[in-house]
């Protein structure tokens, strides 16, 4: 069936298949013989490019300088760790590929950083079936089902906190009446239900719910519609993108209510860009403890605009498993697994970095690590039991802490 | 490595499995399909869903194969004579369309969150790197037959009747073959292959969101196709496994190549699929068009 | 009652953003017979340039723009010249095929110089003015009126010049044009240059209007499409009232559905066209 000159495609497309797999297979095999024999690998699956492109690249900085830290204190029993970075894409096909070979080839005992929901799901099963510790900074309460088979630790208040956040802060300010935009991402509808909870337990009511899909790009018709009915104050549940979209939006239509949305949507760039009409935004930032000493890297790091709640936490997990290395006296997933709960929280002697903790391990204590994202302490699925959230407003252009919502939890 | 190996080769063969559904609809009946990700998503959701509550995986793959079919029956019917551009259009606007349902209709499939925990029959009780075997070798033998179905119909007198088809349909239609019926057929049963193999890859991810199907899907798939060879089955497998090498390739090149940020890969990435696009094409039909 | 007036106004504007690459889409489609998916990328093109442009010179906005239209023209000329050229006779398929791989590349192009971010122009906010009664910031007042002035200098330049005699012809008929003196490859080189203007001028609108994403030009794939077809291939005047057609049922369909679904507007119309009138909406 075959003719001739079809073969010959075929041998030439055969020799480019080899060629590939050849490099498929070489590459990873000519990088480990540069590493000391006992090092330790850590994966680092983030997502530098995609929809989370914006987050990854920052939290891969801190991560990075967490382990020069760790390393320059000698690290984990006196072994260094290696960092193995991959990039998830923000897509769950290709973090799931990144995350086999994290798992498989470089064999890491934990795989840090995934930010997307999505990946965080489908990156769980690999990870979890060979005993390799998923460290996540995703929000979205259904993972929690997934963290119930274990190895699956999350440093982002649950959307479930984040709702509670917006409600408590609506009802201290005597709201009544709200409307929400949201995105339609895995985060929107869980945080909204508790926001919704909560906001009508206090007396208030929800009177519009639009959602809007990722990637839309004009927004006139779906602020129209949240500002019906003259609510007092409305909620944007999304994305930098579509949070700028909105407020401008607003401001070019002649509408002006106050807006709460997530800190993480609003950089001092979308400020700057927005001008006035960014000007009463209430922003709600997940805890970034400001003053725990672990912070003072993250200054360093993004010195001008330091409220990085999630490179605060990459910074955070890097420190956390060098500790839970260093309790557990092994470098394996499962060492890491047995002994990350008990490093986060109480009790033992509070830590704010690797070379503290270390201490206090090696002449037998326990330890209670501090980070730069806040008290850290995980529960029994691996979740943070309680949060801060910071509020802040945009006045005159700048980002201004008004106050805090301390403790709020589930 | 070898788990690692054993992934690649999984979703090689269910890309494979997509490639050679789109052969049978464009490759060998020339249906020009620039949505086979929609009969993806179909497949993988229908099979999905149908796992989820408690359904026997033969039902679960019966109805991968018969709805995306029956999706692909309806754009035979909308799309007059299944014309070569409209067609395109069409199943370009319908994977759109899909995976926007899928996103904001909650109630079909939870939406952006996607479906979790979705089972691999008949493998529950083995260890993951059983399954993970076990599993390949499922997948494998699932593309087998779907590469005998594309052979078959090529060599036997269907294929010649195709074949017309595809090179001078007004000659087919007076030859008394009922070419829009054969048409619709084939679109359908490609659409089928597709649909089994989203329930392949539902069940090997165990999860599935909206996200993971776009249209970048159909075109990687077209490319595969068209670097082997359009009707050629095994030139599918191999123009697949050359796709996928281009995408899983580069995540080593970085390490040797820094200049180049993540985001410039990831773009680089596209542009060398839609070179080899251009190029193929130019080397296949530019002799057609020498005077 | 004010969302009512809200409407018509972004539905008008959406409309007159998305007339001139679907006329652009529309004019292709008619004369060289191939639905020109690349064509929706040159808006991001377009869109970028004008973004790079502004970064590296001091000139005003509407300068930029027209540099960056400009440019588009030239680069669609290329494209078309090193790519398409070769397979003219080969038919609709190689064509459409390359028209992909062009989308491809030119999306990631924008994604390789610019990132996958979501920006803006440089531009100050505007508060809206009050045109009898109705909303609306003098930048998209000034885009429905570049708009409307375009379309305009379109449509006299198909009716009364001899190149859009000739562009007329040859979508009428090739054959009988060539034998009348007309020039093919004069005509579609003209046309690519045409539409490739078209397009990044609708890109930069489209940007000012909403962001700069390298998804501008992918999200408007299938209403460009829809109107081309709905306003009649190769009709400016059609495509330019469907395009009004188009973006105003898209902003009113707000009233009714969720707003995650304004593109399926644009499909459904796409699919009623086609179960309606399977003749074929150009001269075979």
């Amino acid at each position: 069936m075959t003719t001739r000159k079809s073969a010959y495609a075929l041998t030439s497309r055969r020799t480019i298949l080899w060629g590939m797999g050849l490099t498929v297979m070489v590459g990873p095999m000519a990088r480990n013989m540069a590493w000391a024999a006992d090092d330790i690998p850590i994966g680092i699956l983030m997502p530098l490019t995609g929809a989370g492109g914006i987050a990854g690249p920052h939290m891969l900085k801190a991560a990075q300088a967490a382990a020069e830290e760790v390393n320059a204190a000698g690290g984990p029993l006196g072994r260094q760790l290696r960092l193995i970075v991959e990039d998830d894409q923000t897509d769950p096909e290709a973090a799931v590929k990144a995350a086999r070979k994290l798992v498989d080839v470089d064999k890491v005992s934990a795989v840090l950083g995934t930010w997307a929901s999505g990946v965080t799901i489908a990156v769980a099963p690999v990870t979890q079936a060979a005993k390799v510790v998923e460290m996540s900074t995703s929000g979205a309460s259904r993972i929690t089902e997934v963290q119930k088979k274990g190895y699956v630790y999350r440093t982002e208040p649950d959307d479930l906190l984040f709702g509670k956040a917006y409600a408590e802060l609506a009802l201290k300010r005597g709201w009544k009446t709200a409307a929400v935009l949201g995105l339609n991402v895995p985060f929107t509808a869980s945080t909204v239900e508790a926001f919704r909870q909560r906001f009508e337990q206090g007396g208030g009511k929800v009177i519009n719910y639009i959602t809007y899909n990722p990637d839309q790009t004009a927004f006139k018709a779906e602020t129209i519609q949240a500002f019906q009915n003259d609510p007092e104050f409305i909620h944007i549940s999304g994305y930098e993108p579509d949070v700028t979209g909105i407020l401008r939006a607003a401001y070019e239509s002649n509408l002006k209510k106050p807006f709460v949305v997530p800190a993480f949507a609003m950089s001092s760039d979308t400020i700057a860009n927005l001008g006035p009409a960014a000007e009463g935004v209430i922003l709600v930032a997940e805890g970034v403890d400001e003053k725990a000493p672990a912070f003072a890297a993250i200054k360093k790091l993004f010195p001008g605009d330091s409220y990085q709640p999630h490179p605060a936490m990459a910074y955070d997990m890097v420190n956390l498993v060098a500790l839970a290395i260093e309790a557990a006296k092994d470098s394996s997933g499962e060492a890491i697994n047995s002994k990350l709960k008990s490093v986060s929280g109480p009790p033992g002697t509070e830590v704010s970095s690797f070379a503290e903790g270390a201490k206090v391990l090696r002449e037998g204590g326990e330890v209670d690590y501090r980070g730069a994202s806040g008290p850290i302490d995980f529960d029994e699925n691996g979740n943070i039991v309680k949060s801060n959230f910071r509020i802040a407003e945009v006045k005159d252009g700048k980002i201004v802490p008004v106050g805090m919502l301390e403790d709020v939890v589930f | 490595m070898d788990q690692y190996l054993i992934a690649i080769v999984t979703f090689t063969a269910i890309y494979g499995m997509i490639g050679l559904g789109l052969n049978l609809q464009w490759g060998l009946t020339g249906l020009v399909n620039l949505g086979q990700v929609a009969f993806f998503a179909v497949g993988a959701y229908a099979s999905a869903l149908l796992l989820l509550a408690g359904a026997h995986f033969i039902v679960a793959l019966a109805a991968a194969a018969m709805l995306p079919a029956a999706l692909a029956t309806l754009v035979a019917l909308i799309t007059p004579r299944l014309r070569e551009d409209y067609l395109a259009i069409v199943t370009l606007g319908l994977a759109e369309i899909i995976r926007l349902v899928f996103l904001n209709e909650k109630w079909i499939a939870g939406g952006p969150d996607g479906l979790t925990g979705i089972p691999r029959p008949l493998l529950g009780s083995a260890t993951p790197s059983e399954s993970a075997w076990l599993f390949m070798l499922a997948t494998l033998a699932a593309l087998f037959v779907f590469f005998m179905i594309n052979w078959r119909i090529a060599t036997f007198p269907i294929g010649r009747v195709l074949k017309a088809i595809r090179s001078d349909e007004i000659l087919a239609t007076s030859l008394g073959k009922n070419v829009l019926r054969f048409k619709t057929q084939m679109l359908a049963v490609g659409a089928s292959m597709a649909g089994i193999a989203g329930a392949f890859y539902a069940s090997y991810l165990t999860f599935i969101s909206p996200a993971m199907f776009t249209a970048q899907v159909s075109l990687n798939v077209l490319v595969a196709v068209l670097i082997g060879g359009q009707g050629n089955a095994l030139g599918v497998l191999i123009g697949t496994a050359i796709v996928t090498c281009i995408l899983e390739g580069t995540r080593f090149i970085k390490d040797y190549v820094s200049i180049l940020g993540g985001v410039e890969l990831a773009a680089l990435r596209m542009i060398i699929i839609g070179l080899a696009l251009i190029v193929i094409v130019l080397v296949r039909y530019r002799k057609a068009s020498v005077r | 009652m004010f969302e009512i007036k809200q409407y018509l106004v972004s539905g008008i504007l959406i409309g007159a953003i998305w007339m001139l690459p679907a006329i652009g889409i529309s004019l292709i489609y008619a004369v060289l017979r191939i639905p020109h998916f690349a064509f929706a990328e040159f808006m991001t093109l377009g869109a970028y340039l004008a973004l790079g442009f502004a970064a590296a010179t001091g000139l005003p906005f509407p300068a930029i723009a027209l540099l960056a239209a400009v440019s588009c023209g030239l680069a669609a000329v290329i494209m078309d010249q090193a790519v398409f050229r070769p397979v003219r006779q080969s038919g609709v398929l190689p064509a459409m095929l390359l028209s992909l791989g062009a989308m491809l590349i030119l999306q990631n192009i924008v994604r390789f110089f610019w990132g996958n971010g979501v920006r803006q122009y440089r531009l100050p906010l505007q508060r809206p003015l009050d045109v009898f009664g109705f909303n609306i910031t003098p930048n998209h007042l000034a885009i429905i009126l570049v708009s409307g002035a375009v379309v305009f200098a379109l449509y006299v330049l198909l009716k009364w010049t001899r190149f859009g005699r000739e562009v007329r012809a040859t979508a009428n008929n090739p054959e009988l044009a060539r034998v009348t003196g007309v020039e093919p490859e004069r005509v579609y080189l003209g046309l690519n240059g045409v539409a490739g203007i078209l397009a990044g001028l609708g890109g930069v609108m489209m940007a000012v209007y909403t962001s700069l994403t390298p998804l501008v030009g992918w999200n408007s794939l299938l209403p460009l499409f829809a109107i081309a077809l709905l306003g009649g291939l190769g009709r400016v005047g059609g495509a330019a009232l469907a395009a009004l057609v188009i973006g105003l049922t898209s902003e009113y369909s707000l009233m009714f559905i969720q707003s995650s679904y304004k593109n399926a507007i644009a499909f459904v119309v796409l699919a009623g066209l086609l179960i309606l009138r399977p003749r074929g909406l150009v001269a075979e």
